[in-house]
């Protein structure tokens, strides 16, 4: 049964490194995305 | 948005193709149960390869239009390569303890030929990261990539060369799956556990683009100094 | 044609210019034929002292011996470009990228011939491996590893010439793409020095010219875009 170790220990570690991957990659995009719009503070005024 | 779409879709597909691959499928009788790991080792390898030639392509089309849309490809597809790359490897270590009695072995070329290409994205990603300009990152990462992509054929070939030149005891191989072609339910797993990833790979590829994008309109507007007019930002999604 | 003959007057004046700094002093690349012999030296420490242990490891420590010193010298041979700013000016030459990379690459090959001179004998003295009849087939694996060697070190070289990190990215870069190289060498100079029993040196010698070509002309084409920096 020991053949259920590394089973489990190929599926949860790669399983669990795609998900955290994609948590951060989200996060890290929706950060980048309202950087983007909000203008930094104090910077000189946007043409329009 | 379509890509909410298909990274629900690519959720529930792995949450489908895990349950089948671990609980419905029977074991093999020769591999045991240690045989339910090649089927994420045989995808993530297909999508290891897949992303370097993503990257290679990139890189090339880089150096003949110089687009950023072409380097963020090129980025995107080697950091979702390492992953496929890193996977691949784990799930063969996984694989090879059980069935092989060692965690590595160096005449499986599949084996041996991802690490050096695991070796080569590295690279390739450090390179970039030492380098602040972002043209000059760009490029060199292109040439670095690019000769990689030569690299990995020549060095495939001269494994299996290797290999066959010092015949080992008849050696199990991860993909005994296809050769001789496996039973339907087998097979069929494999390929559902395939799409699954795809799937996900095609979402992580394109975030991970996305990203690299507004990164660069980020680090643009950081070096100019001034405030970049949002008509000519990368619009949200680009 | 005469345009030719000027790319290669152009490679040669940048080969006999680096092969002119090394003999007047600027120690780039001597520096390295010492480390190869001390790195021997210290592969002996490692796996002696059963000498039919370290013969039959002979032609891998050679090898690495060779390759671990080769990038070295490759990279400081783009080094002292950069510590008078004569990279640059060289770029600003009309000339064609294609020709300087073929002098700065037979600057290198030069250099890994070099090497080469210094580890064999090294090898058969320190090791015990009969060279015998074997010397002939010796030298051509070496010419032709040296030209795999020099052709993509050189490309990589300038690549991460102006880089803060290039002692160890240099390495880091070049061993996985040298790896098939370093097996074909190895497995060349085995059988060779065996005598060929199962016919494969041709293989092994194809393989390596084919790896050269390859990466020949990936430098003769990529290096431009090193020096355009």
């Amino acid at each position: 049964m020991s053949d259920l170790v590394f089973v489990a220990s190929a599926y949860g570690v790669i399983l669990g490194v795609v998900a955290v991957y994609a948590v951060t990659l989200s996060r890290r995009l929706a950060r980048a995305r309202s950087a983007m719009a909000d203008p930094p503070p104090g910077s000189a005024s946007a043409p329009e | 948005m379509a890509t909410r779409v298909l990274g629900i879709s690519a959720l529930a597909a792995i949450t489908a193709a895990t349950a089948v691959a671990l609980f419905v499928v029977p074991a093999d009788l020769n591999q045991g149960e240690a045989q339910r790991i090649m089927y994420l080792h045989v995808a993530a390898a297909w999508l290891a390869y897949l992303s370097f030639g993503v990257t290679a392509a990139a890189s090339a089309w880089w150096l003949i239009t110089r687009g950023q849309r072409a380097d963020a490809v090129a980025l995107a597809g080697a950091e979702v390569g390492v992953l496929c790359t890193a996977a691949t490897i784990w799930a063969g270590m996984m694989w090879g303890r059980p069935v092989w009695g060692t965690f590595w072995q160096w005449e499986d070329p599949r084996l041996t030929t991802t690490a050096i290409l695991l070796a080569s994205y590295v690279g390739y990603l450090l390179i970039r990261r030492l380098t602040d300009d972002p043209v000059r990152r760009a490029t060199r990462g292109a040439v670095i990539g690019i000769v990689a992509a030569i690299n990995i054929p020549i060095v495939h070939f001269s494994v299996v060369w290797w290999r066959g030149l010092h015949q080992g005891p008849t050696f199990v191989s991860p993909d005994t799956i296809l050769n001789p072609p496996a039973p339907g339910q087998f097979v069929a797993t494999l390929l559902l556990m395939l799409g699954a990833f795809s799937l996900a790979w095609l979402w992580l590829v394109i975030t991970r683009y996305r990203l690299a994008r507004l990164e660069w309109a980020a680090e643009d507007r950081a070096r100019r100094g001034r405030l970049v007019p949002l008509a000519t930002a990368p619009e949200a999604g680009s | 044609m005469s345009d030719l003959w000027r790319q290669m007057a152009v490679a040669r004046a940048i080969a006999t210019k680096d092969l002119r700094a090394e003999v007047r002093g600027r120690q780039a690349v001597t520096t390295t034929l010492f480390l190869a012999a001390v790195t021997l030296l210290v592969f002996g420490f490692a796996l002696g002292p059963d000498r039919a242990r370290l013969a039959e490891a002979g032609p891998g420590l050679l090898w690495l011996a060779v390759v671990l010193s080769g990038v070295l010298a490759l990279g400081r041979l783009h080094q002292s470009e950069t510590e008078d700013g004569a990279f640059e000016v060289l770029a600003t030459y009309p000339v064609s990228r294609a020709a300087i990379y073929a002098g700065k690459a037979a600057g290198g090959v030069a250099a890994m011939l070099a090497l080469g001179a210094v580890v064999i004998p090294l090898t058969v003295i320190l090791y015990g491996v009969d060279i015998g009849p074997a010397l002939p087939g010796l030298v051509v694996i070496l010419a032709l590893g040296a030209v795999g060697l020099a052709a993509v070190g050189t490309l990589y070289a300038g690549l991460t010439v102006r880089l803060r990190a290039r002692e160890v990215l240099l390495p880091l870069l070049l061993l996985p793409v040298v790896a098939p190289l370093l097996l074909a060498a190895v497995s060349a100079t085995t059988a060779v020095l065996a005598g060929d029993p199962l016919r494969e040196l041709a293989a092994w010698l194809q393989l390596l010219a084919g790896y050269d070509v390859a990466m020949l002309l990936a430098g003769g084409l990529t290096y431009g875009l090193a020096l355009e920096e």
